[in-house]
């Protein structure tokens, strides 16, 4: 499948630069004229992913965070987002929901967000080397929505 | 940003633009600073002005009923939209706090549609 485009974005792991990753992934998919719901969901998943990096992997500190972005031509999105920080001891405990090792205020259902609000999700993980998450989603057509309110009514 | 309004033992907190692990923190403080005080029965937090929410917005809602439980008051949610609603419900939230929309809010979208265009 050819590749309609591709942007790869790294900043600092500052907390405000969830917002920027947010903001970043939504000019890149504009061309291809998303639904109002897929941006949602992608800027939900995208939001955890980077939110795990900076307090997960970096715990914190200062850390470097790449995202890529790749748009194929059957309108797949593919979004990797990778850290070089502390990696994931246990990656199918950590992506249990409620599983959480960041105390009172996280949820624990990060991973379980990014996997519902995507096709698929994969984590790679390697201790001390860091953490890529590939979010997979195929992006619906206006023209898809359309024709189905069309046959429902 | 945020207001809070205080009507006999409600608390009514309205929060205002988009919800992540970076703007979670203060609106913690804010309503923790208030609610510790005033210790009302009913915390009520509205999210019609809340563009965008990730499970960041989930800790700070179990967080708060948390708080509230120490006096044995409850937390109630007014207007989230279709994708907080589908978090909460992972996380369990509808098991400790319950839900209050208005009929006009048609959630998800609502907002969504304006920052669009
Ligand atoms: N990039 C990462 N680097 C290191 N550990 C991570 C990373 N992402 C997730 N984790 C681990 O997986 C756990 C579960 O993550 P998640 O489902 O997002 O829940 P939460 O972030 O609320 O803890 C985290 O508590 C953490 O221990
Ligand atoms: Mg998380």
């Amino acid at each position: 499948m050819n590749i309609l485009n591709e942007a790869t974005i790294s900043f600092v792991s500052n907390s405000g630069n969830e917002a920027f990753a947010r903001a970043s992934a939504v000019a890149f998919l504009l061309s291809a004229d998303p639904t109002v719901n897929d941006i949602s969901d992608i800027k939900t998943a995208l939001s955890e992913a980077v939110t795990n990096a900076i307090i997960h992997g970096y715990k914190n500190a200062k850390g470097k965070i790449y995202i890529n972005l790749k748009l194929f031509e059957d309108r797949k999105l593919v979004i990797k987002v990778r850290d070089k920080g502390c990696g994931i001891a246990d990656i199918k405990k950590a992506m249990e929901p409620l599983f959480t090792t960041g105390g009172e205020e996280q949820a624990g259902i990060g991973f379980a967000v990014m996997q519902s609000f995507s096709d698929s999700l994969k984590v790679k993980s390697e201790i001390n080397k860091g953490t890529t998450v590939t979010i997979v989603k195929k992006l619906c057509c206006k023209d898809d929505v359309k024709n189905m309110t069309v046959k429902r009514q | 940003m945020i207001t809070v309004e205080m009507n006999d033992d409600t608390m009514v907190v309205r929060l205002a633009g988009d919800i992540d692990h970076h703007t979670a923190g203060e609106i913690r403080r804010y309503i923790d600073e208030r609610a510790q005080i005033m210790k009302p029965l009913v915390l009520k937090m509205d999210f019609a002005a809340v563009p965008f929410m990730d499970s960041s917005g989930i800790g700070l809602i179990l967080g708060r009923i948390r708080l509230l439980k120490l006096w044995n008051g409850k937390v109630v949610l007014m207007n989230i939209s279709e994708s907080v609603s589908r978090m909460a419900k992972m996380a369990g939230v509808f098991n400790f706090a319950t839900v209050e929309n208005k009929a006009e809010n048609t959630g998800r979208g609502n907002y969504k549609n304006e920052y669009i265009k």
